[in-house]
C-alpha cells in the first residue's frame, strides 16, 4: 500500500477532491500508541482498498487542519465521506473492533476486498 | 535520559502505580517529552496536541492532569508511560 501523507498545505484539497470514503490517521513521531495503532489500520485499510483511502497527518507539519479538526489527542482517527468527517475514534483499538467502525460506517455498499 | 526516566519511576512509585514495563516505549515517550521540551519550553504529552498556548497547555505537562482517572479506568495513562501497579 502507498502511505500518503498530507500537510496543512494539501490536505483540504486531497479529502475535496476523494471519491472513496478516507481514513486519517492523525499522528506524531514520539507518540508511542501511534507507532502501534498505525500497523493495525494500514492491514485493516488494505483489507478495504477500493473502498477506503487511508491518508496520515503528523500534527507537527499539519497544525493548522489538526486544530480546525479538533485533535486534541492522537493518535485520533477520523472517516472522512464526500469531504466532511463523519465518525472517528480516539486511542489504539484492535483489528476487530476497526473492522466493525468501518462496516457500520460503510454498511450501505459493504465490499471487502478478498484476502 | 536515564535522570528523568528515575524520577518518573520515583513519582509512579510514590503515587502508586509503574513505569511501563516495556523498557524502549518509555525511552520513545521520553524523547518526546524532551523534543516538546525543546520546542515549547516543558515537557507537553508527547500524545496531546501543543496550541502554544502556555495556560491552556498547562494541563498537558507530564504527569497531566488525567494520568490518574486514566490510569484508574483503562489500566495505563492515554501515552502509556505509567501503568497501573
Amino acid at each position: 500500500m502507498i502511505e500518503i501523507n498530507l500537510t496543512d498545505q494539501n490536505f483540504e484539497q486531497f479529502i475535496q477532491s476523494a471519491k472513496n470514503f478516507i481514513l486519517v490517521d492523525f499522528w506524531a513521531e514520539w507518540c508511542m500508541p501511534c507507532f502501534v495503532l498505525g500497523p493495525i489500520l494500514e492491514k485493516v485499510a488494505e483489507e478495504y482498498s477500493g473502498r477506503i483511502t487511508l491518508i496520515k497527518v503528523n500534527l507537527d507539519v499539519a497544525p493548522r487542519i489538526s486544530r480546525e479538526y479538533g485533535i486534541e489527542q492522537i493518535p485520533t482517527v477520523v472517516l472522512f465521506k464526500n469531504g466532511k468527517p463523519i465518525s472517528k475514534f480516539v486511542g489504539v483499538r484492535p483489528e476487530p473492533i476497526i473492522r466493525e467502525f468501518l462496516n457500520e460506517m460503510l454498511k450501505d455498499n459493504l465490499q471487502i476486498k478478498d484476502s | 535520559m536515564e535522570e528523568i526516566i528515575k524520577n518518573y519511576q520515583a513519582y509512579a512509585e510514590k503515587q502508586g502505580f509503574k513505569l511501563n514495563p516495556n523498557g524502549e516505549a518509555v525511552k520513545r515517550l521520553i524523547k518526546g517529552l524532551l523534543e516538546n521540551e525543546k520546542k515549547y519550553g516543558a515537557k507537553y504529552c508527547p500524545c496531546r496536541r501543543v496550541t502554544g498556548n502556555p495556560e491552556q497547555d498547562k494541563a498537558k505537562i507530564c504527569p497531566c492532569q488525567w494520568h490518574k482517572q486514566e490510569i484508574e479506568k483503562d489500566g495505563h495513562c492515554f501515552c502509556g508511560l505509567f501503568y497501573k501497579s
